[in-house]
């Protein structure tokens, strides 16, 4: 006589812990039981989204206050290079990633021959144009390469940090201009830690806005032009 | 804002399609309330700046999945700031684990009649019924949703056991949904 049916009181039960989990109350392992939960019970999901949808009316009592300007500027580089890897092969994981740039990349790495060299210093006269650098990065390590660009003298700047080939194979530099579909070839890396590129004038005018990265190749160089091996760092180039 | 309904579900698609302009542009137009959305619950510039980034992130990672969940728009890009808040305030990693309610929905693709079902609720008022209950249990909803406090918070703000918090506010939940459904 005490109970009536247990139909109600399920249902009492998948309301509050649908609010529950609407409000982010729950306890992690309790969490992680609703939202599979939700993924197999519609009604479950329904409330969810209704309770969802009901407090957000609360959101509308918060201010809107004005972010600093600089996470707008994150946010467009985040979504630039995100695009960029979108439009290309890169979509997917690294390691097949670079296969879609053969095609592309042949014509451009011909007319890509670049010579590695010291540069000597410069007398530079009085400049106030930009400067620009870039760090390149991996997704799957703590790899980081730090990269100048001085217009002036065409220098590309290079610390590679601790970033080393491995066994057996070369370090190769490529530089995706803005707007291109393949990689240009910069040149294999040579073994020093710090290293000055000297680019062409014609590639050098490539380099502001453009994308660079590091990928690991066989002791000559990609024979195919374009990157055939892992992309290990990558990093957009911007204005210092 | 001053975006409708409309404008902002079509910046969502654009965003699913990688366009980084209309990602821009969303963020242009919702980026201040989502902000004040993240202050309010982590009370800090600094942090309330990182949980927005997140926030964005995210929106951008999984625009492509937003019609699938049912939500008005608004309502998804609060509760994706608001999580990324939460995860924040309790020190969890950012995008850790499965435990963001908003994203979690939209792992299933089908939209279902559920979707229309929550359009039509949208004109209830929260805030009305809110008034139904008592001051305190009143606040409590408030503070679990805007400022992200958990049964923890909320026990040691009201003074009392965490079980007994629980079961106040959840007996609160019971009683406010009469009040939406009525």
């Amino acid at each position: 006589m005490s109970e009536v049916s247990d139909g109600p009181g399920r249902d009492e039960e998948a309301i509050v812990t649908a609010a529950e989990y609407a409000l982010n109350l729950l306890p992690p392992d309790e969490r992680e039981a609703a939202r599979r939960r939700a993924e197999v019970d519609g009604r479950f999901r329904r409330l969810v989204a209704e309770w969802t949808e009901d407090f957000a009316r609360l959101a509308d009592e918060v201010e809107p206050v004005a972010p600093p300007p600089r996470l707008r500027k994150a946010l467009g580089r985040f979504a630039r290079q995100e695009a960029r890897r979108g439009r290309g092969p890169r979509a997917r994981r690294r390691g097949a990633a670079v296969l879609g740039w053969l095609a592309g990349g042949i014509a451009a790495a011909a007319s890509a021959l670049v010579i590695l060299s010291v540069a000597l210093p410069v007398v530079a006269p009085p400049y106030s144009g930009p400067l620009y650098e870039a760090e390149l990065t991996s997704e799957t390590s703590e790899t980081r390469v730090t990269a100048r660009f001085d217009p002036r003298d065409g220098v590309l700047a290079l610390d590679r940090g601790q970033l080393s080939a491995p066994p057996g194979r070369a370090l190769q530099l490529w530089l995706l201009p803005e707007g291109a579909d393949a990689p240009v070839s910069l040149g294999l890396l040579p073994e020093a830690t710090q290293i000055r590129l000297q680019l062409p004038q014609d590639l050098g005018a490539e380099v502001p806005g453009g994308l660079l990265e590091i990928s690991e190749e066989p002791p000559g160089g990609s024979p195919t032009g374009g990157p055939t091996g892992a992309v290990l760092a990558v990093g957009e180039v911007e204005e210092s | 804002m001053g975006l409708s309904r409309g404008d902002v579900e079509r910046l969502i698609e654009r965003v699913a399609r990688r366009d980084r302009g209309a990602f821009l542009a969303l963020y242009d137009a919702t980026g201040a309330k989502l902000h004040g959305v993240c202050l309010r619950v982590l009370k800090d510039p600094a942090e309330a700046e990182d949980a927005l980034q997140d926030a964005f992130v995210k929106v951008w990672r999984h625009a492509d999945r937003y019609r699938a969940n049912g939500l008005s728009p608004m309502t998804w890009l609060i509760a994706v700031a608001r999580n990324s808040a939460i995860d924040r305030l309790r020190g969890r990693r950012a995008g850790a684990g499965g435990g963001d309610a908003a994203l979690a929905q939209l792992s299933d693709p089908a939209p279902g009649p559920e979707a229309l079902a929550v359009a039509a609720s949208q004109a209830r008022e929260i805030a009305r019924c809110l008034e139904e209950l008592p001051d305190t249990r009143a606040q409590a909803v408030r503070g679990a949703y805007l400022d992200g406090q958990s049964y923890r918070d909320l026990a040691r703000r009201f003074g009392v056991p965490l079980n007994t918090m629980r079961t106040w506010l959840r007996r609160s939940l019971v009683k406010l949904r009469e009040c939406l459904e009525g």
